[in-house]
């Protein structure tokens, strides 16, 4: 059997397809928010112990500090992040009719929008409440 | 369109399928990396709607519910998951800048990643208990 040396087939190369030269940026985004992730994790794990073992300390009291309010939002926002890169790479391995995977992707870009906007407001809000 | 027919087609190689292989500690570790993080994936953007709910509606936060068993097992597996995409996410960071790549090493710090994942968990739950 004798094997082309080139793979692409010649429609594919008509229609443009091939990469989109995006890849590095989606890899090394996630690889960015991982490392970011390291630190926010055990600050969100140890926050969640200091509440449960307390009867004193309650989110109002966690919050109330500028840089557990910084971490609580640094967290949100970049674990979404993470979460969003890591999914599209499960669509996009997973779901192969291009209508399905193209619609399924925009769901997840407006979903992790939603949440995080969503999720800033109630932080936002609980602030507020509790400083006045 | 089915892409074994263009295969077929083109006389390209085919690689094995995944159920071809033996699964190993390499593999299992790998597919439940993609599990977890789809898990807290979902967690993390149910976490925003229940804490709006929390600042609005105050009678949610103040119902019995969150004190179920249900709850608290969903909490678990939650946490376990956490733990364990925490720590094989090191791992694969450590694969990122070269490191680790030695099958003796691999299987060791899988182990180690289960380990960790198993203590963390029932130590992180055994604290929030006692106290």
């Amino acid at each position: 059997m004798q094997i082309k040396n080139d793979f692409r087939t010649q429609l594919n190369k008509c229609k443009g397809l091939g990469s989109a030269k995006d890849g590095a940026n989606h890899w090394w985004m996630q690889r960015l928010t991982a490392l970011g992730l390291l630190p926010l994790v055990i600050w969100f794990v140890v926050t969640i112990l200091k509440i449960t073992m307390s009867n004193q300390i309650g989110l109002i009291e966690i919050i109330r500090s500028p840089i557990n309010l910084t971490m609580l939002i640094l967290f949100l926002v970049v674990s979404i992040y993470h979460g969003m890169l890591g999914m599209k790479v499960i669509i996009e391995d997973y779901v192969h009719a291009e209508g399905t995977k193209f619609a399924l992707i925009i769901l997840l870009q407006f979903i992790s929008v939603v949440s995080i906007l969503v999720g800033l407001t109630a932080i936002i809000t609980f602030y507020i409440s509790a400083i006045i | 369109m089915n892409n074994n027919l263009v295969n077929i087609k083109t006389n390209r190689p085919l690689s094995p399928h995944l159920s071809i292989y033996k699964i190993q500690i390499s593999s299992s570790l790998s597919i439940l990396h993609r599990i977890s993080g789809f898990i807290l994936f979902l967690g993390m953007i149910i976490l925003p709607w229940i804490l709006v709910g929390f600042v609005f509606y105050p009678q949610i936060a103040s119902c019995e519910c969150w004190n179920s068993i249900i709850i608290k097992i969903i909490l678990f597996g939650w946490s376990m998951t956490l733990f364990y995409h925490y720590l094989n996410g090191i791992r694969h960071l450590f694969w990122d800048v070269g490191k680790g790549f030695e099958i003796s090493t691999m299987n060791r710090s899988g182990i180690m990643v289960i380990i960790g994942t198993i203590l963390l968990t029932i130590s992180c739950w055994l604290l929030a208990y006692t106290y």
